[in-house]
């Protein structure tokens, strides 16, 4: 039961890492404008947000990612625990 | 290509004049042009230069991806809360550590799409102001002002890239009360006719430029709308082991 839980939490979170990649992949670039004064301005406004915005994405695909692995890893680990103690007959 | 591109394109030699001639006879002291000037900070033949290079075409692009990028992430986080532990206090941890997971993810899911339709918003924005430029452009183009700077001198380097045009004697851009005011002719070639068509032509050019990147700082400034969605807003995305949190207590 754990085993099979753990498999599929390890699956959302490789569906994670896929997500973070791709995002990393399409980050956006940098707006070439060569124009003086308030346009070239907000050009660079528009990307620097955009930039901070794509790579808070990036990082919360790889947050969601540990935290699935994470949360495999501990599943697992009950299950070891839960069959050591079936195993000793009683609580470690 | 859009009509602003093809316009440009075609129309680089009328802009270069303009400019040419804002920058050598200046224009009249209460002109509209020199407010026009100092809030884009750039000439109005470099101000439609720019923009016929600034496409909105990779914030549609962003836009996209981000829409796919939701729905993969609205999709795992129905499967993370799908997801059912056992019996006993360590499944009541794993449940409530999974169930957060699911909350987080729903949440930047949420921000993903809120964040597609900003970009969505400042793509329409820079393409309508594009479209806007466009028919000022085509405007000024076909203008008396157009003819009183093709004949100024130099026009044979200028004259290049102009179009064809053909206008009726004395004809003005419309809403242009300088020259009259002024006393000034269309069709007297010298200084004071070259610097009023320039700067009628440049203020035309120009309002449509501040008008749209006006709207676009207002959308910069507004960035992408809040989302509804508990979870990211409440509890930032952080990476916390869920070792220390999921006890196994036998």
């Amino acid at each position: 039961m754990t085993d099979e839980l753990a498999a599929r939490v390890d699956a959302l979170a490789d569906e994670m890492a896929e997500q973070r990649t791709a995002l990393s992949r399409a980050t956006p670039g940098q707006t070439r404008l060569d124009v003086p004064g308030r346009m070239a301005a907000l050009a660079r406004t528009a990307d620097t947000a955009a930039g901070a915005r794509w790579s808070g994405h990036v990082a919360a695909a790889g947050g969601f990612d540990a935290r699935l692995r994470d949360l495999a890893a501990s599943v697992r680990t009950a299950g070891r625990n839960y069959r050591e103690a079936d195993e000793h007959g009683g609580v470690a | 290509m859009d009509a602003l591109s093809h316009l440009y394109l075609n129309t680089a030699g009328l802009l270069a004049r303009v400019d040419d001639t804002l920058a050598r006879w200046g224009a009249p002291e209460t002109h509209q042009v020199w407010q026009l000037l100092r809030r884009t900070g750039a000439l109005p033949g470099d101000a439609v230069a720019g923009l016929s290079a600034w496409s909105p075409q990779p914030w549609r692009e962003q836009a996209d991806e981000l829409r796919r990028q939701a729905e993969a992430a609205e999709a795992a986080g129905g499967r993370v809360g799908d997801l059912r532990g056992w019996e006993g206090p360590a499944a009541s941890a794993f449940q409530h550590t999974a169930d957060r997971l699911r909350r987080d993810v729903v949440a930047w899911a949420a921000e993903l799409r809120a964040q597609a339709v900003h970009l969505d918003s400042l793509a329409r924005c820079l393409a309508a102001g594009r479209s806007r430029t466009a028919r000022a452009l085509a405007r000024v183009a076909g203008s008396a002002e157009a003819v009183l700077l093709t004949g100024a001198p130099d026009a044979g380097e200028a004259a290049a890239g102009m179009l064809s045009i053909a206008v009726a004697p004395g004809a003005r851009l419309p809403g242009v009360a300088l020259a009259a005011a002024t006393g000034a002719r269309l069709d007297g070639a010298g200084p004071v006719s070259w610097a009023l068509a320039a700067a009628d032509v440049g203020a035309a050019l120009l309002h449509e430029i501040d008008v749209t990147l006006t709207e676009l700082d207002d959308l910069l400034t507004e960035g992408p709308a809040p989302t509804d969605e508990p979870g990211l807003q409440q509890s930032p995305v952080v990476h916390h082991p869920a070792s220390t949190t999921l006890r196994v207590d036998l």
